[in-house]
């Protein structure tokens, strides 16, 4: 785990991949109310909507306030503020105009994805291995020296949408921290296998001088080798085996 | 311009009530087309001179009063959340006519009027209880009916009773908080937010190229999956 002197950095600016905020989290839970271990310190309240007239079934909610990572990139945060920019300029209007009226358009899209944090100890899994960053699906963090973020993992199994109107930001990661974040990301979502460089320097019998990655191919690694030859690696995702079938808890619904 | 006098019948009428106002000439023509409500503001229409019957038959000094107030009125209710097409929805017209009378190109009709001062009064009252949801609740479904429809359709004690008519068909929420059984991971970063030592992330937006948000579909034909001939699948280690 990167020591939380390397880990974080002060905040400023807009919203980053990686930042810590302190928001909530809120999931749809079925009848029983099943709850992984690991999120029942998440849920501080239990919510049930019943809709009027029978017109849906009943909602039922797990929800509370939590501190959370952001895990949608940067380049989300403006989408729809560069789209607008964009439109307007081509219409005519001077930048510095377009940049004040797409930042007044209510109508952009504000929101994101985060995941929790979690104490390592709400995990069934080794300590040891977890906080080393080797178990999929979580990123361990430092506890902050202001003390404001425990020792903790994210959660990245579990992914909220939220209002960048409505977080306050508790601290911001540096870009090796953000790098790790990336890197889990990918893990757990594209489950590609990223251990396809090693030792090619051996099998290859030269040295590595230069690793790119193509813009119009994020899946394509290029490796130029200290005699001017280039290798091109090229990544290949795949789906995990079928798993046993779900079926409902039995006994009755709570 | 043609001189317009008052017909006889209309002085049973209470002021704010339509009145048919006739050419000296003797050709009928009715204010309930134009509606009254400058009108009603004047005792005696001798006095006044009205132009031809293809325009609303009242002064334009009362016409202007009239759009003065729809004006006001409207864009006090936009400004807790509704459109103007909601707006005219409301009023039980269509956002033209809405316009017309916001222009003073078209006179409302009375109880266009009342229908938007209630509609006014009743985002007023749901603005104070229900801050930021004033339009959740005049457009809630309840059965075929809303509330804006019913101030639009002249169902005024509905709306009055705004509260009732929504107690009666409003969807239950149950909330039951757990008991914390550790300090939540939390609670640090809440001290400090109450401490006002955290923000809120700045709004401004960062400059981006286009092709920051682009991507083509057909490169994945690159990337097909590739089980092998093995059991295990790559992608796992």
């Amino acid at each position: 785990m990167i020591p939380a002197d390397e880990f974080y950095v002060p905040a400023n600016g807009p919203p980053q991949q990686g930042d810590v905020l302190l928001a909530g989290v809120a999931r749809l839970v079925a009848a029983d109310r099943f709850t992984p271990l690991q999120w029942s310190r998440l849920d501080a309240y239990d919510v049930t909507v019943t809709s009027a007239g029978g017109e849906h079934t009943d909602l039922r909610l797990a929800t509370g306030p939590a501190l959370v990572m952001v895990t949608s990139h940067d380049c989300h945060f403006d989408k729809e503020w560069n789209r607008r920019r964009a439109a307007l300029m081509n219409d005519g209007v001077p930048e510095a105009e377009a940049e004040r009226l797409a930042g007044e358009d209510t109508t952009l899209d504000r929101t994101f994805t985060a995941s929790p944090l979690i104490r390592p100890e709400e995990l069934d899994v080794d300590r040891g291995n977890l906080m080393a960053g080797k178990v999929l699906g979580y990123l361990p963090v430092p506890a902050s020296a202001d003390g404001l973020v425990p020792e903790a993992v994210v959660d990245l199994t579990y992914r909220v949408t939220l209002d960048r109107l409505d977080i306050v930001r508790v601290v911001s990661v540096s870009t090796p921290a953000r790098a790790q974040l990336r890197y889990a990301l990918t893990r757990l979502d594209s489950l590609r296998a990223v251990t396809i460089g090693f030792e090619i320097e051996a099998v290859v019998g030269r040295h590595i001088e230069h690793v790119t990655f193509p813009k119009s191919n994020p899946l394509l690694v290029r490796l130029e080798l200290d005699d001017g030859s280039m290798i091109e690696l090229l990544q290949q995702p795949t789906d995990p085996d079928e798993g046993p079938a779900r079926a409902a808890p039995s006994g009755p619904a709570a | 311009m043609t001189v317009l006098e008052e017909a006889p019948t209309s002085s049973s009428l209470r002021p704010d009530q339509p009145r048919q106002v006739e050419l000296i000439h003797g050709l009928l023509t009715g204010a309930v087309f134009g509606t009254n409500a400058g009108m009603s503001l004047h005792a005696n229409l001798r006095q006044h001179v009205f132009g031809l019957t293809t325009v609303p038959a009242v002064e334009p000094r009362f016409t202007a009063l009239a759009a003065d107030e729809v004006r006001r009125l409207r864009d006090d209710i936009c400004r807790r959340g509704l459109t103007r097409q909601d707006v005219a929805r409301g009023v039980g017209v269509d956002r033209r006519s809405l316009s017309g009378y916001a222009s003073g190109e078209i006179n409302p009709h009375p109880e266009r009027l009342d229908a938007l001062r209630i509609l006014a009064r009743v985002t007023r009252e749901i603005e104070v209880e229900r801050p930021t949801h004033v339009r959740d609740v005049l457009l809630a479904q309840r059965g075929e009916d809303t509330l804006l429809d019913a101030v639009g359709s002249g169902r005024y004690a509905v709306a009055a009773a705004w509260r009732t008519w929504l107690a009666r068909f409003e969807a239950q929420v149950d909330v039951r908080p757990r008991a914390p059984v550790v300090e939540p991971v939390w609670s640090a970063a809440a001290r400090a937010l109450a401490d006002g030592r955290l923000t809120a992330p700045s709004r401004t937006g960062t400059v981006r190229s286009a092709d920051t948000y682009e991507m083509d579909v057909t490169e994945a034909s690159g990337v097909e999956e590739d089980l092998g001939s093995g059991g295990r699948r790559r992608g796992y280690q």
